[in-house]
């Protein structure tokens, strides 16, 4: 009697083909040094095909709301934006260099942190045309998006701080100081809270974002490089580039609840479930570790160089992908 | 006497790390470079560790340095000078020691007349089949970090002085200790 409800029948359906509500998600990861994008598809781990790029690619966002995969090239200098449905690319020359890229909440808006003029740089998502530039601090480094949109936090790598900016007027309101050379920076999926990776003290600053103020600080390994969360935002996971080591924090007691061995110079690192992704620069490839134990479960060879500085899964499946 | 020379060769060394430091604040580039070299040498990987483990002989082996010091020998925080043949300095501090593992990681401070800024790098000795293989790696950033560097200073110029390093030395180490 129960089975004539067609909702519990879909649902049945799913728990019965797992394999069909499994694919993806898919990685874009920037190789600096083969100047193209690795396509890794999560469900074979095998590298689905690169996408060139522009000059020495090492900035991505991925971003639903928009469909595409947004790349910096430094030595272009340049933003790219790869359709994720199609793998179609549109590429944009800019002014000076720029490493940090982020996406608004609602995909309207790119930004990229200009690291030699000290600005960041605000693109229309469709068009790549530059909208606006606001002034920030020295080598600006990673962006990260509010969850609201209202803010973007922009990590000022020489000048040891944040700055925060407001996206109605696009002016820099604020300044919060961290850690020393903070690089990549992160927002709880709550949005309440924001982490910055510091590379030079070696540590993880902890804002709160409501008070604006730096409220803990969390020592992880030497050089620590990229940050993730998994859904529920419970815990973080940080590459330590010299120490070729992942943190893994606990958010709510503000402690390192594991440390584990990773490939030589870990920089990019994502969450899904039950695995955390982690791209090796010096050993050119992906490592996939469970996310309770930290073994390794996978290994994807990737172009040369590879970064994958920013969130790099997409949920959308490619052209081409398995059905 | 030991104590004099080595707070002597401190005071030199000093403002030298200091403006290496001063000028990596300053920016990198952002386009990292890696260079990794190896060498098979036929020897067992206990023999070749023992040519090269202390952090203060690389005078021992590699042909291109005059004489070194360091502060703290094989100590983590150790800092080395090397004086190289026909002039110029490098100075670099011990990140990583594994005497079990055959293993040690170093970052320059100053890099003297070497074209790149914030270097580090790790060499290791590991055994292959009946003999050994040493792996020098390094990651660094061109000597110049701003937008069009000169040829000399530039990611190319880069990459080759590291790899003629790697390679003058790990060529010579694996003639003197076959040579043994």
């Amino acid at each position: 009697m129960p089975l004539r409800n067609p909702l519990l029948l879909l649902a049945l359906g799913a728990v019965l083909l797992p394999a069909t509500v499994a694919a993806g998600p898919w990685a874009y990861i920037t190789n600096q040094g083969s100047h193209d994008v690795s396509v890794v598809d999560g469900a074979t781990l095998t590298e689905l095909r690169r996408i060139p790029v522009g000059r020495s690619p090492a900035g991505v966002a991925v971003s639903e709301a928009a469909g595409k995969a947004f790349v910096s090239s430094p030595d272009g200098p340049s933003v790219s934006a790869i359709d994720l449905a199609r793998g179609t690319t549109l590429e944009r020359r800019l002014p000076s260099a720029v490493v940090g890229i982020a996406a608004s909440p609602d995909g309207h808006a790119v930004y990229l942190a200009d690291w030699y003029r000290n600005r960041l740089l605000v693109l229309d998502a469709a068009t790549l045309d530059t909208r606006h530039e606001v002034a920030v601090g020295r080598a600006p480094a990673g962006i990260v998006a509010g969850a609201d949109g209202r803010r973007v936090y922009v990590a000022n790598r020489d000048d040891n701080d944040l700055s925060v900016i407001d996206t109605d007027t696009w002016q820099a309101m604020d300044r919060v100081a961290v850690g020393e050379h903070p690089f990549a920076l992160a927002v709880t999926p709550d949005g309440k809270t924001l982490l910055a990776a510091n590379v030079m003290s070696d540590d993880i600053s902890v804002v709160d974002l409501a008070a604006g103020r730096e409220v803990a600080r969390i020592g992880v390994g030497t050089a620590p490089y990229g940050i993730a969360f998994d859904a529920s935002g419970e815990r973080a996971f940080v590459t330590n580039q010299h120490a070729s080591t992942v943190s893994v924090i606990r958010l709510a007691s503000r402690t390192v609840e594991a440390t584990w061995d990773a490939a030589e110079y870990p920089e990019g690192i994502a969450w899904s479930p039950g695995r955390v992704w982690v791209v090796s620069w010096m050993e050119d490839r992906l490592q996939v570790l469970d996310d309770r134990s930290g073994r390794p479960v996978a290994s994807v060879d990737l172009g040369s160089n590879p970064r994958g500085f920013g969130p790099f899964l997409a949920a959308t499946a490619p052209a081409g992908s398995a059905p | 006497m030991r104590r004099t020379l080595l707070s002597t060769a401190l005071t030199l060394t000093l403002p030298l790390v200091m403006a290496g430091a001063a000028q990596e604040a300053a920016a990198h580039g952002p386009t990292r470079q890696k260079v990794t070299e190896s060498i098979e040498i036929n020897a067992p990987a206990a023999k070749v560790w023992g040519q090269i483990k202390e952090y203060s002989a690389l005078q021992s082996w590699h042909p291109a340095v005059e004489s070194s010091e360091t502060t703290d020998g094989n100590n983590v925080g150790s800092v080395r000078t090397l004086h190289l043949k026909g002039g110029g300095t490098i100075v670099e501090s011990l990140k990583k020691y594994d005497a079990d593992g055959m293993s040690y990681a170093y970052k320059m401070e100053d890099p003297g007349p070497v074209p790149v800024t914030n270097y580090t790098s790790t060499i290791s000795v590991s055994a292959k089949g009946s003999g050994s293989e040493v792996t020098w790696k390094g990651a660094f950033y061109r000597g110049d970090p701003n937008n069009n560097p000169a040829p000399e200073r530039n990611d190319e110029a880069a990459i080759q002085a590291v790899s003629g390093i790697y390679k003058a030395g790990l060529g010579n180490l694996k003639t003197l200790v076959e040579g043994k």
